[in-house]
């Protein structure tokens, strides 16, 4: 793969990256530092590109893998989930948000792997061989999560809208 | 039969357009709605940054490093060539030295050399000279008088 090629690759998958990336680490200079740092890696390891069976997959999945290298380093994967439950529930303006927003929010409260799965589904379009690559989890997993990821959302939507309507 | 559960949870495809069917609840409605209009914010969700910016700053600091190596191998070089042609030098300039001693050696041991075979030829004509002379005359051949400060005298000129 020549330099201008790889660059054009990256091109094309920058936003999907960035996006992935921020979906696990949730704040965009990490996110942005993230997407550089994978991409400095895949170029020093662009033999292993040309070998990729689906560029893109491989990508996020090189992402992926860096971002939660990432948390891990920073010591914050066991609070992770903790700190955003605290956000998300001590957050005072969280009443005048808009559905949309809401959902965001609820969205970024799900479990990782449910989170992940829903985003690269729902959001990026992924289908579940390319997820299940991706994740690198099985197939049927994916489906798990990505079904129970919705669940949850509707049911905190239905909440919310209840709350919103007493 | 319509069930609680919304049938779009469960068949595991994304919501396509016009997934709000007409069993739906107002609410689950609501929620394609939203989820749909989230979908597409997240999707417009983008930063203006280079993707290449560490990969660029590593090239840089790579050909950086790399210039410096250079540098130092070639002031390497250049340090050891100087010391052996230094060392040439010194060697050429001694051999030149000794070689011009040696020169300046031998013609002073010819001059001594031609001084005392002058006076051994002088002595000896002066003894040819006495051979016709009395006896008397011929032992003063003895008291020749060989010039005993020549340096060169017992030199030996192969060890040389």
């Amino acid at each position: 793969m020549t330099k201008s090629e790889f660059e054009q690759v990256i091109l094309q998958q920058k936003d999907k990256l960035y996006r992935f990336a921020f979906s696990i680490l949730k704040n965009s200079d990490d996110a942005q530092d993230a997407v550089q740092e994978v991409v400095l890696k895949l170029w020093k390891n662009k033999h292993l590109l040309d070998r990729a069976k689906n560029l893109e997959s491989y990508c996020l999945n090189a992402v992926k893998n860096h971002c939660f290298d990432v948390l891990r380093k920073q010591k914050q994967q066991q609070n992770y989930e903790q700190n955003v439950w605290v956000n998300a529930t001590t957050e005072p303006e969280i009443e005048q948000l808009d559905l949309v927003e809401k959902l965001k929010q609820e969205l970024y409260r799900l479990p990782d792997q449910q989170r992940l799965a829903v985003s690269l589904r729902d959001i990026e379009g992924f289908d579940y061989s390319e997820i299940s690559e991706i994740l690198e989890q099985s197939v049927e997993t994916i489906r798990v999560n990505v079904s129970r990821g919705r669940k949850k959302l509707v049911e905190l939507f239905k909440e919310e809208l209840k709350d919103a309507y007493q | 039969m319509r069930t609680n559960k919304p049938d779009f949870f469960w068949d595991n495809e994304p919501f396509p357009e016009g997934s709000e069917k007409a069993h739906n609840t107002p609410e689950e409605n609501d929620f394609i709605r939203s989820y749909r209009e989230m979908i597409r914010g997240e999707q417009t969700r983008k930063a203006a940054f280079d993707p290449f910016e560490k990969l660029k700053k590593e090239q840089r600091k790579r050909t950086l490093i790399t210039r410096r190596v250079l540098s130092y191998a070639a002031s390497v070089v250049i340090a050891v060539s100087l010391f052996f042609a230094f060392q040439h030098h010194q060697h050429r300039k001694a051999q030149t030295q000794e070689l011009a001693e040696l020169q300046k050696n031998t013609s002073q041991a010819l001059l001594y050399f031609s001084k005392e075979l002058n006076a051994c030829l002088t002595q000896l004509e002066d003894a040819q000279k006495k051979m016709g002379e009395p006896v008397t005359s011929i032992q003063a051949l003895k008291n020749i008088n060989i010039n005993k400060n020549n340096p060169f005298k017992n030199i030996n000129f192969n060890q040389l």
